[in-house]
């Protein structure tokens, strides 16, 4: 009798697990909210433009992250979140970069040809 | 037991090859080519030394989940938890590059007005020196042309004394041999466009005063038509007549009398007008 009532508190506790392992979708996490609002500042910051392969990727870590999260895989989704969030903030950080970098061959540029202008200015 | 038995010996030897064999084996740590490229990536953002500030930060993220991968592969987890570390590492790495190029065209924009200002102020300088050298070579071509006018310095200021023999006693027309003088002052005049002259007319003691003032209005006027006659503008000259007065040699003698028969030409300094010209003495 103590055997039989083990062997169910056993299996219902083996099917709580179980159920709790399938799919119960999962709700909103911080991690997801994170990737989500780097996203938004990649693109404000021009990587659509700049960034285009880690923006790209980021987005699409971010719907392997949904669905993951669907199918109630936690520990799979909180991965991808963070994974896209990696990459948005790359993309980002790189399409500052690039515009900076572009800002600053002009600036060079104009510094050039100021110094052109007044060689050739005080040459006689 | 006798351990210098050849097949005993043998057979120990073998055996602790074994072991180190199998022990090689066990204490390798396991490979992750995903956790091997995190780790280029990172080494690689560490040796950059542009690396500071925000950049730094996510290089240290880079490290904490390099860290984090390592371990996980040590300990045996799943390869996925391993290569996700690995994705996480790398591309923060990489970030911390992006960062650090940022933040040196941001400083390069930032120094932008301090470079244009030394450009500027490099062509100011050359420009300065350039003007410096040409002032320099014109007052040499000056100092060159007053000395082939034999012009000498006087209270007043530059006199060319148009002496000797330019004029008989009581005659006003200048002699022939003035001719090369004057020809030399036109050239200089023509030189110098903003120089005028003020003509003085002298004369000996031959003579009333009345006599004498008027021959020396007339002899200076005869310069200043020689120098019209050339091409010099009348507004560019002052003409007077001192007389008799302000000799310069003995009036007794017939040598003094003829240095005193004269016409000093004061060249004035440039810009100097020919109406604020000073009574001379």
């Amino acid at each position: 009798m103590k055997c039989m009532q083990a062997a169910g508190a056993a299996l219902i506790g083996s099917a709580v697990l179980l159920s709790g392992c399938a799919s119960a979708p999962l709700a909103p996490s911080t991690e997801m909210t994170k990737a989500r609002s780097a996203i938004d500042q990649a693109d404000r910051a021009g990587a659509r433009e700049y960034a285009t392969d880690a923006l790209n990727s980021s987005q699409q870590k971010m719907r392997q992250g949904q669905e993951a999260a669907a199918k109630g895989e936690k520990v799979q989704s909180e991965q991808l979140f963070e994974e896209s969030y990696a990459d948005a903030h790359l993309a980002q950080i790189s399409a500052q970069s690039a515009r900076s970098a572009k800002d600053a061959a002009d600036v060079d540029k104009g510094i050039a040809t100021l110094q052109n202008e007044a060689s050739r200015s005080t040459t006689p | 037991m006798d351990t210098s038995h050849p097949r005993v010996r043998d057979m120990a030897l073998i055996a602790a090859a074994v072991t180190l064999a199998l022990s090689a084996c066990a204490t390798t740590p396991p490979s992750n080519p995903m956790l091997e490229q995190a780790r280029a990536a990172v080494t690689s953002a560490q040796s950059n030394p542009q690396v500071t500030g925000e950049s730094k930060a996510d290089l240290t993220t880079a490290q904490a989940a390099l860290a984090q991968g390592d371990a996980l592969l040590k300990a045996g987890k799943p390869v996925e938890d391993v290569n996700h570390e690995a994705y996480i590492a790398e591309r923060f790495a990489m970030s911390a590059q992006k960062g650090a190029d940022l933040e040196t065209s941001r400083k390069s924009i930032a120094d932008a007005n301090n470079r244009r200002n030394a450009v500027l102020l490099t062509a100011r300088e050359d420009e300065a020196a350039r003007a410096n050298q040409v002032a320099q070579t014109k007052s040499q071509e000056l100092a060159v042309a007053l000395a082939n006018l034999q012009a000498s310095k006087t209270d007043q200021g530059l006199v060319v004394t148009l002496g000797d023999v330019l004029f008989a006693s009581g005659r006003a027309d200048l002699k022939s041999g003035s001719r090369q003088t004057l020809d030399k002052l036109t050239t200089f005049l023509q030189a110098y466009p903003k120089r005028n002259v003020q003509i003085d007319g002298f004369t000996d003691n031959v003579g009333g005063d009345d006599y004498n003032q008027s021959l020396s209005e007339h002899r200076a006027a005869s310069v200043r038509d020689a120098l019209t006659d050339m091409g010099i503008a009348n507004d560019r000259i002052l003409t007077r007549g001192h007389g008799k007065s302000s000799p310069v040699g003995d009036n007794d003698t017939a040598s003094g009398r003829q240095q005193n028969r004269r016409v000093e030409v004061l060249i004035l300094d440039e810009g100097t007008a020919r109406t604020a010209l000073a009574e001379r003495p």
